[in-house]
């Protein structure tokens, strides 16, 4: 299996303090790779570093074959590298078919002057509105299609914060938290949801997680950070064992047991 | 009371209407859709009208090709005061805008051999010893006015003339606009109004996205610019106070600033609620002399909003659900 995304020596301060410190990260093809670490650890520092949304002081981050480190969020969205956000973040004032529609791409729509061609803006659409069909009804929201996305619960969000970033035609999804604050059955559908969806499109997943029982279950690889830096990675039972993690994050409780 | 009673005033005061109309137009695209809240949106109309009439005066150009330069002017300013402001956060861009609207003021009023200072449009240098800039347009309402005669009767005048092309402007531009606001353009800019990382973090360019709204909403506030000016006939640099950018917020807000079809009906409402208390001419407010009636009219729209914001803070024809979300 080759690399879809290689994080080189990325490094990253805010007035002095540093985020990032020469993290590195190769994440395989089709694998689902987690990041665990301690509050503060730098772990949504590096998420935001990868998406674009701020930039590397130094360091390179290659994804699929470009080099991304300088490239603004919505550039790197249309390679093919997707995020969604802790805490799902949807467009509360928008419906959920529409939540999802926005996240089509190439929408030919989104130029002004297509106002003119009504009959291609159609046609668009209504592919795209059937594919949105379908990814809500995958994930369970098909009875909200037309509700505001703002009544949705959180849990609900998750879902549809999902199913949008599926909508873009993602080759890697970067899940910021999927599974904080969610009940245990939601879980295992986000669990199971994420599953299928990784088999249909041959997807690479990479997320920032504190559940790690679920960690462990889904990871082929995890990765752990501690303030800033990548202090260990490996299969996930390796992880369990390794001196490092247990004084970092996994705390004396695991030691003893 | 006798003003009240002439259909003459009335005609103006639906004119100013429709010309109020196309203005805020320009400001619902920007606000309603990408809640960018644009606080000098006068300046368009303070540049597609001084352009046109320098180019007819001074340069004397074709007047329907000034009109047209006019409005890419006010474009251009628009997309000037987008490109070098945008990217600050919504409440500095709103700080920035005034500023801008008065800067173009400023420069208006202070550059005499241009556009003729503070004394206004009459005083551009001109070849032909006068500076009007209706004169061919004067033409085209003439004949108009022969032609509707047999209609309207006693309500043929220059301004009947002048309503019918503003509103029938109106019309199609609103007509435009509502079909705007259908496309996936419209959409992504309704995102961006609550969020900017979700459609970025989805493919979108949300300065670009914007920035278009400005611009089109920069144009289309030239167009009501160009209008003003033909009614008038003169120019004051005085006519481009930020008041008047408020008077086009207050036709979104009592409109309700999500839909198009709130826009004609809230500058109708604003129009016959300006017009309409200059004739408060009874105790309490014959207490007071005319100068400081005018200000109380003001006021009296400020409690007009007022009550609406507390009793249907959607505008007319908002949409009250999306106001609650959280």
């Amino acid at each position: 299996m080759d690399n879809i995304l290689e994080v080189q020596n990325v490094s990253k301060s805010f007035a002095g303090i540093r985020a990032c410190e020469n993290a590195t990260l190769s994440i395989k093809r089709g694998s689902v790779t987690s990041i665990i670490g301690p509050n503060g650890a730098g772990k949504t520092s590096l998420f935001n570093l990868i998406s674009g949304a701020i930039s590397p002081d130094s360091g390179s981050i290659n994804f699929n074959g470009t080099e991304i480190a300088q490239k603004h969020p919505h550039e790197i969205a249309r390679l093919g590298l997707v995020r969604t956000f802790q805490g799902a973040k949807v467009i509360r004032r928008l419906s959920v078919m529409e939540n999802i529609l926005l996240a089509a791409q190439n929408n030919p729509g989104d130029h002004l002057w297509r106002v003119l061609t009504p009959r291609v803006r159609k046609r668009f659409e209504d592919a795209a509105e059937e594919r949105a069909l379908d990814l809500l009804k995958q994930v369970g929201l098909e009875s909200f299609v037309d509700s505001y996305a703002g009544i949705l619960s959180g849990g609900q969000r998750k879902l549809l914060d999902l199913a949008r970033a599926m909508m873009a035609e993602p080759k890697m999804l970067l899940l910021d938290e999927p599974f904080a604050g969610v009940n245990p059955a939601l879980v295992e559908k986000l669990v199971s949801v994420l599953q299928s969806l990784k088999k249909q499109h041959d997807l690479t997943f990479l997320l920032v997680e504190h559940d790690l029982e679920t960690v462990m279950n889904i990871s082929d690889e995890v990765y752990v950070m501690a303030q800033g830096t990548v202090i260990a990675n490996g299969l996930p039972n390796s992880i369990y064992d390794n001196e490092v993690v247990i004084d970092a994050y996994l705390g004396s409780r695991r030691k003893s047991s | 009371m006798t003003a009240f009673l002439q259909p003459g005033f009335w005609v103006f005061v639906v004119l100013m209407a429709g010309i109020y109309c196309i203005f805020a137009l320009g400001l619902q695209v920007q606000y309603g859709l990408g809640g960018i809240l644009n606080f000098g949106h006068v300046a368009t109309m303070a540049l597609s009208s001084y352009t046109m009439a320098i180019l007819v005066i001074t340069y004397n150009w074709n007047l329907y090709l000034a009109c047209f330069v006019g409005v890419i002017m006010a474009g251009l300013g628009g997309a000037f005061l987008g490109l070098t402001t945008l990217r600050l956060r919504g409440d500095y861009f709103s700080i920035v805008s005034i500023a801008f609207s008065e800067i173009i003021r400023y420069i208006i009023h202070n550059s005499d051999h241009l556009t003729g200072g503070s004394q206004g449009s009459l005083n551009i240098p001109s070849s032909k010893g006068y500076a009007s800039y209706t004169d061919s347009f004067n033409k085209v309402l003439m004949n108009i006015q022969d032609k509707i005669k047999p209609i309207v009767g006693s309500f043929a005048s220059r301004d009947m003339a002048l309503l019918l092309i503003v509103w029938l402007t109106a019309i199609i531009l609103l007509t435009i606009m509502s079909f705007i606001q259908k496309t996936s353009w419209a959409r992504v800019l309704r995102a961006t109004r609550e969020d900017d990382d979700v459609p970025a973090s989805l493919g979108k360019n949300v300065f670009l996205f914007r920035l278009s709204s400005v611009i089109v909403g920069s144009v289309i506030g030239g167009i009501a610019g160009i209008y003003w000016a033909l009614e008038f006939s003169i120019l004051d640099p005085a006519d481009f106070q930020t008041i008047v950018t408020f008077f086009a917020w207050m036709v979104i807000i009592l409109g309700g600033a999500t839909r198009v079809k709130g826009v004609p009906l809230g500058a109708l409402f604003f129009g016959f609620l300006y017009a309409g208390t200059r004739f408060f001419q009874f105790p309490p407010f014959t207490w007071f002399d005319s100068v400081q009636r005018a200000y109380l009219r003001i006021m009296i729209i400020g409690f007009v909003l007022i009550f609406l914001m507390l009793k249907r803070p959607q505008g007319i024809f908002g949409k009250r659900e999306e106001m609650v979300l959280e």
